[in-house]
């Protein structure tokens, strides 16, 4: 008798986490399948790669082509170039992609926060690594928290 | 370098908590008598004037709020201020509330427009700008300003350049409060940034750093192992001991809070992503630290007092820290 009643307690909880996840998985605001902005072709082909430190090469983002002309405004630097650029929010809040800046040769990756005009460059540490979590949007900036994902 | 500590929003979380529950309740309430008082407005009435000239290097006028009651008592204290940036001047409202709850308390608050203070320089020329100003016996300042009592405070990059401000003064410039100071790794340019061997070549002076316990990611309290400084804990361990030095958290502020007025849908732009509460919390004890550090207020500077001050135990404020005898 005590075994049945166990059994079907652990039914009725799998089939309601299922019926919790199945939603979940399949938002397409959540994890990483969320929308990125609508860019330029060749941007958006790019965007679509996840972002590689030090790749040389491939289409580069002239200013005019950023999502917000504040990005190259942060930077200072009318010499730089950007590629693979996306809106990880969706929003243009938070912009992530690559720069070349002047006088050097790689790419690094970049995180953009708009609300603070502030940006961050790669600096191959765990810091940034962190930070990147925007990008992907397992982390909200809003509340702090790691957005779980499935 | 590596800071174990947990960050507040993470032990939450743990705990079951949503980090966005704060907004329902009254935020961040004073708890003690210093923190009461200065969270209040000051005994003064406020006016306000933009400067009829550039007052920096850049072309940029510069907003003034000052006391009503200024022609009455001592000359008041000076307090400069470092916006956070912008692409376009910052005008008066951004920081309106936090600006005006000063000059409440008596002091001539000064702020460029300039939306790129890193550097601090623009903010040295306002204080260049207000000492000429004050010359004037036209104007309503004149011999109203006491410049042997001048501080700093600024927000994001702002903060950055209320530091360096202060670094640069040689020593006109008696303390800074540095609400949200931006990791290193947020330097862009990488010369538009509080250095370390700058902060760490201070010999006078007093830093107090502020911070939101939701800004986890440009101004956070903990970092991971780098040599540059990257959390509040970081500065304020790189800062010489023979300052003064303090540093707090406001509980479920987010990098942007200090803008409310005072809540953050009556900010002045739109925050809504780092924004949570609202300019509460940010009023008590950094005024506080200016009644103090440029006003003399002995019972101020005890709320201080390392791990028995008021600031230890206020219910608003997390992750305190001071080296306040």
């Amino acid at each position: 008798m005590d075994a049945w009643l166990v059994a079907g307690v652990i039914i009725v909880s799998l089939l309601a986490a299922l019926a919790i996840w199945v939603p979940t998985a399949s938002d397409p605001e959540s994890g990483s399948t969320r929308p990125l902005v609508q860019l330029p072709q060749a941007t958006a082909t790019a965007a679509a790669v996840p972002p590689a430190r030090a790749r040389d090469g491939g289409d580069s983002t002239d200013f005019q082509s950023l999502p917000d002309p504040r990005i190259a405004s942060t930077l200072d630097d009318p010499g730089a170039t950007f590629r693979s650029i996306s809106a990880a929010d969706g929003a243009n809040n938070v912009v992530c992609g690559e720069v070349r800046g002047s006088g050097r040769f790689d790419y690094r990756r970049f995180v953009w926060i708009a609300e603070a005009q502030l940006l961050a460059t790669d600096d191959g540490g765990p810091q940034f690594a962190h930070v990147a979590k925007l990008c992907d949007g397992s982390y909200d900036l809003q509340t702090a928290e790691f957005r779980t994902q499935f | 370098m590596f800071h174990h500590k947990k960050p507040f929003a993470a032990i939450l979380i743990g705990l079951g908590f949503n980090a966005a529950a704060p907004s329902a309740a009254a935020p961040n309430e004073p708890t003690g008598p210093i923190e009461r008082k200065y969270d209040a407005s000051g005994p003064a009435d406020v006016r306000h004037m933009t400067s009829p000239a550039a007052c920096d290097r850049k072309g940029n006028p510069c907003e003034i709020w000052y006391p009503s009651d200024i022609r009455r008592g001592p000359p008041r204290a000076v307090l400069l201020w470092a916006n956070g940036t912008s692409d376009i001047p910052v005008g008066k409202e951004i920081y309106e509330h936090i600006l005006s709850h000063f000059a409440s308390w008596g002091f001539v608050v000064i702020a460029t427009r300039d939306g790129k203070t890193g550097y601090g320089d623009t903010v040295l020329d306002s204080l260049d700008y207000l000492r000429k100003f004050a010359a004037r016996p036209a104007s309503p300042l004149h011999r109203r300003v006491d410049f042997s009592r001048i501080g700093v405070a600024g927000h994001s990059q702002g903060a950055t350049g209320a530091a360096n401000a202060m670094l640069k003064s040689k020593g006109a410039i008696k303390t800074t409060i540095a609400f949200q100071l931006p990791a290193q790794l947020w330097c862009s340019p990488a010369d538009l940034c509080l250095l370390t061997p700058d902060l760490k070549a201070a010999k006078s002076g007093s830093i107090f750093y502020v911070g939101g316990t939701l800004d986890a990611l440009i101004s956070p309290d903990w970092q991971f192992g780098s040599d540059r400084l990257n959390s509040l804990n970081a500065y304020y361990e790189a800062t010489p001991s023979k300052l003064l030095k303090a540093k707090g958290l406001v509980k479920w502020a987010n990098h942007n809070d200090i803008l409310g007025k005072p809540d953050c849908r009556s900010a002045a732009q739109n925050v809504s992503s780092t924004c949570t509460s609202g300019v509460y919390g940010y009023r008590g004890f950094p005024t506080a630290w200016l009644a103090w550090q440029l006003q003399g207020s002995k019972e101020a500077g005890e709320a201080f007092q390392r791990k028995k001050g008021e600031f230890f135990t206020a219910k608003a404020w997390h992750s305190q820290l001071s080296n306040v005898r």
